[in-house]
């Protein structure tokens, strides 16, 4: 017996002899970082970790950059939180994760996990079920009780995919725990012909689709049991009928897509992070935003600080704080989709900073030299607003009279309802979300929002 | 006998290995002898999809893309000139130096105030019109007429909320589908109406304008129009707009009715034969540095990833004409196409979207002549009794025989559907060909019927020095017979 195989045996046999401690260890882990991950002060002291040590290569959002994405259902090294406790403490330092055992503690690796797991997004423990149609037209999910499927098992990567039949006509099933958004509501999306059957159970009860050609089915916010029956129409199939569906999740308005559930939608999500940052100096996008007017021109100050200008009304639509846009959404395919303001909206549209009861608005141009600059007429009032950051979470909005040529006297601005703000100006009193400009003895003012900081 | 499809050249050096493997490399290619295909390196790690594409009077390349920056080239040096505008698909340089841009929701002036090579202000010169956030309301152009108005075109919505709609494209109002100016004071006017998705306008050194449609719902096959002040150019959608019509008014009329108030087409351009979504059209006015074709236009294909030329006739004072592949194969979705003042054509390209046969997303490519005379079809003109077509190199007589040709005719069917097949086609036997003295000219006698397209395939003709055309069809839209 040569040393190797001595060794090799020996690892084996302690491997063997370890298992079931190695096994109720993990389960014993598992069940801590699950309950962890209810708990919203592990969850914040996790999330304060994962932001200074983890972002840089897995980003803040979990999406994945240099590292894997970590909320989606892919889960290369296991999806178990005591395979993640693992991986943090061990590290890949081949693939250029360090270990982190040395530098945190078990509790700190632990609510690092719980905030991960807390961030799940998409299908878990996904299986499927094909099945073949009988030979008859008839067409209804009912049948699937008297047929057994032709092949079954755990799906790839966690996501539907409805190319694994090999046969046109077909039914599959798809099942699995699904975590939705927790925090706003989401649907499940099924851009297909209404010819193709489907039927959604959520923890086990059948949910009603809305829509005709874009069914959806409104979904429970975090974990939930999702089964997802479809049944092709019979050959010849109508037009637009394609089997290989694309499911997603999207917010209600379906204005963002938000979480792929099927393969072919996954392909969808490729390319929409396209994130913008303002660094070292100021940033103007002009693009379809969701929650921003049309004709909004986006503005990103490098201290963090945004905001919208709108070309139509002359008027501030939105502020927000964090990085500007992202554009990814708006540059994919064809472009349907709008980007995304990124961080904390303070306000958006309908409240905004803008001439109370104007006439008309004649937007003119921006200027980028310094901090941009927005000209434009109302009535015959020649105005420039530029905002510059007063301090880290406040917008300050100077604007100037450039011309007067009436004598105009007074001018008076309609300002923004929001909880997340504050709004002070050192020209003058604002009451009832109003503010009165005297033009006699000034040719500028000041509008400052304050963004409020979390309680 | 010289055969100049590269496809060939590609088996004799043996690069069609390569070929057969992908499919990308079915794309059929052509090139006539002399020309070449120059890809211009972009700058690293940019989203360099082509859309605005023009060359000042210094020669300085300037470009915009879908992203939204705008680019220069200058002294073979890339550098970005603005940045953040709303997906552009026009750039026009004007005389005074200064950029025009044409965002989806306005036309912008881009001028460099500290002369440090990158635009300050951004300065609206229009939004005359209404804008949706829809993905399809593009805003094409601008050009400039002899007078200074800029012309631009807007395209329909698709798939927008609220918008009036027979079943396709649609408008949510505000001048969709219509043509616009700006006056030099900035007014805006509205110019024509019934556009579909006329992703390419061009004047010709005479200052008249024209543009193209794409093929699709009410656009039987891509065209080619001369754009004329008040004219309804077939789509029914923008008379939403239109002041005599009412949605219940445009929903009651029948293909028959909106036919009888539509321009023909200067050229009919076949679909997938020559184009699907054809670009601008980029008049030769280069004298003579690009080649034999002086004073034709040429025009890019974003589906077909080619170049074909239109060739123009005037026929009872008005325009008709024929058109013609030129250069197949190249690398993106030509959009947007440009002479510079060496006489080279710039190409801009994008595939983002709406697929090319050229299988890269984005590029920028160049077509240069090194005076090498090809043999192509110079031109073809509408006689009494049939056609006379020109070639650039006289011919084999020998081989100008009526086996070498075949002949056919057809029309489309107008209505709202997405295309239309060919109709009515039908095989046109020569009744008579002739060959002029110095053979450079045949003069082809045919029965001849108005609203037709007469395609001439003359696939078997061959060159006093023993070469063959690389393209061999022809395609003359026959609005009308000469009286």
């Amino acid at each position: 017996m040569s040393l190797m195989s001595f060794t090799f045996r020996k690892s084996i046999l302690s491997a063997i002899l370890c298992l079931p401690a190695t096994f109720s260890m993990a389960n014993t882990i598992d069940d801590s970082v699950v309950k962890m991950s209810l708990d919203e002060n592990h969850v914040k002291a996790g999330q304060q970790l994962f932001n200074s040590v983890c972002a840089a290569c897995h980003k803040k959002d979990l999406s994945g950059a240099m590292g894997f994405n970590l909320k989606d259902g892919e889960w290369i090294h296991g999806s178990k939180p005591s395979d993640i406790v693992k991986n943090i403490k061990d590290g890949f330092s081949t693939a250029g994760m360090p270990a982190f055992k040395m530098m945190y503690s078990d509790e700190q690796i632990q609510q690092i996990a719980a905030y991960v797991v807390s961030k799940r997004e998409g299908w878990d423990n996904l299986t499927y079920k094909i099945y073949q149609l009988p030979d008859s037209k008839e067409r209804a999910l009912s049948q699937l009780k008297t047929l057994s499927p032709v092949k079954e098992g755990r799906a790839n990567k966690n996501l539907a995919d409805f190319q694994m039949p090999e046969t046109k006509e077909f039914a599959a099933v798809f099942e699995g725990e699904f975590y939705a958004p927790k925090t706003i509501k989401s649907l499940l999306v099924a851009k297909t012909v209404p010819q193709i059957r489907m039927d959604v159970y959520i923890d086990g009860e059948k949910v009603s689709p809305n829509g005709k050609w874009h069914r959806n089915w409104l979904l429970k916010p975090g974990k939930q049991h999702l089964r997802i029956e479809m049944m092709t129409p019979p050959v010849p199939f109508p037009k637009w009928t394609h089997t290989n569906l694309n499911l997603l999740v999207t917010n209600v308005d379906q204005t963002i897509k938000l979480i792929p559930v099927t393969t072919r939608a996954k392909s969808d999500f490729e390319g929409i992070n396209i994130e913008l940052k303002a660094t070292n100096k100021a940033l103007v996008q002009r693009k379809k935003v969701v929650d921003l007017p049309t004709y909004t021109v986006s503005v990103g100050l490098p201290e963090k600080l945004n905001y919208g200008f709108n070309t139509r009304s002359c008027a501030i639509a939105g502020v927000w704080q964090g990085d500007l846009l992202n554009v990814g959404p708006n540059v994919k395919g064809r472009g349907q989709d709008g980007s995304i303001m990124l961080g904390k909206v303070a306000f958006n549209y309908p409240q905004q900073i803008n001439v109370a009861s104007q006439s008309t608005c004649e937007f003119i141009k921006y200027n980028r030299q310094g901090n941009p600059s927005f000209h434009y007429k109302i009535d015959d009032l020649t105005l420039k607003v530029q905002a510059s950051a007063k301090d880290k979470n406040t917008l300050s909005f100077n604007y100037q009279v450039l011309t007067n040529p009436e004598q105009q006297k007074s001018l008076m601005m309609s300002l923004p309802t929001s909880d997340l703000i504050h709004l002070s100006t050192e020209q003058g009193v604002i009451n009832n979300k109003q503010l009165k400009v005297d033009l006699t003895n000034q040719t500028s003012f000041t509008i400052d929002v304050a963004i409020k900081g979390e309680k | 006998m010289k055969i100049n499809k590269i496809m060939t050249s590609l088996i004799a050096t043996g690069l069609f290995a390569c070929a057969v493997n992908s499919q990308v490399w079915a794309v059929e290619k052509y090139i006539p002898d002399g020309y070449k295909v120059v890809t211009v390196e972009t700058p690293k790690d940019v989203r360099f999809h082509v859309t605005g594409l023009d060359t000042d009077k210094n020669g300085n390349v300037f470009v915009a893309t879908r992203f939204g920056e705008v680019w220069q080239l200058k002294n073979n040096q890339w550098s970005k000139f603005a940045d953040g505008l709303h997906e552009p698909t026009g750039l026009l340089c004007d005389d005074d130096g200064t950029i025009i841009v044409a965002q989806k929701p306005e036309l912008t002036r881009l001028i460099d105030v500290n002369d440090d090579g990158v635009a300050d202000d951004y300065i609206q010169v229009s939004s005359g019109w209404n804008f949706h956030d829809n993905y399809h309301e593009f805003n094409f152009g601008p050009v400039k007429d002899n007078d200074g108005n800029l012309v631009g075109t807007l395209n329909l919505s698709h798939g927008a909320a609220k918008a009036f709609s027979l079943g396709t494209m649609g408008s949510g109002g505000g001048y969709r589908g219509w043509a616009y100016q700006v006056t030099p004071d900035k007014k805006f006017e509205l110019y024509a109406y019934g556009l579909r998705s006329p992703a390419g306008i061009g004047r010709n050194p005479e200052g008249e304008i024209f543009f193209t449609d794409n093929q699709g719902d009410w656009v039987e096959t891509s065209k080619l129009h001369i754009l004329q002040k008040d004219k309804f150019y077939g789509h029914p959608i923008p008379l939403i707009d239109h002041p005599d019509y009412t949605e219940k008014q445009i929903r009651s009329m029948t293909p028959a009715q909106f036919d009888a108030i539509r321009e023909k087409p200067v050229v009919w351009i076949p679909h997938i034969e020559v184009a699907n979504s054809p670009g601008n059209p980029e008049w030769d006015t280069t004298k003579g540095k690009f080649g034999p074709f002086a004073g034709q236009i040429f025009i890019g294909d974003q589906t077909q990833s080619n170049i074909f030329r239109v060739i123009v006739d005037e026929v009872n004072g008005a325009y008709q004409g024929a058109v013609i592949n030129f250069i197949g194969g190249m690398q993106s979705g030509n959009i947007r196409a440009d002479f510079d003042n060496q006489g080279q054509l710039w190409v801009g390209q994008t595939a983002r979207g709406w697929g090319a046969k050229g299988g890269k997303p984005f590029g920028l490519e160049k077509i240069v002549w090194d005076g090498t005379n090809p043999f192509e079809l110079y031109d073809i003109k509408l006689t009494k009794t049939g056609f006379e077509i020109n070639f650039t190199e006289a011919l084999d007589a020998n081989s100008v025989l009526n086996e070498s040709f075949y002949i056919e005719e057809w029309n489309y069917l107008y209505s709202g559907a997405y295309g239309s097949a060919k109709h009515n086609k039908k095989q046109l036997p020569i009744k008579k060909l002739k060959l002029s003295p110095d053979n450079k000219k045949l003069i082809i006698d045919l029965d001849l019927s108005a609203d037709k397209v007469v395609m001439i395939d003359f696939k078997g003709l061959v060159s006093h020095s023993g070469r063959k055309n690389s393209v061999s069809k022809v395609y003359y839209t026959l609005n009308q017979l000469i009286k």
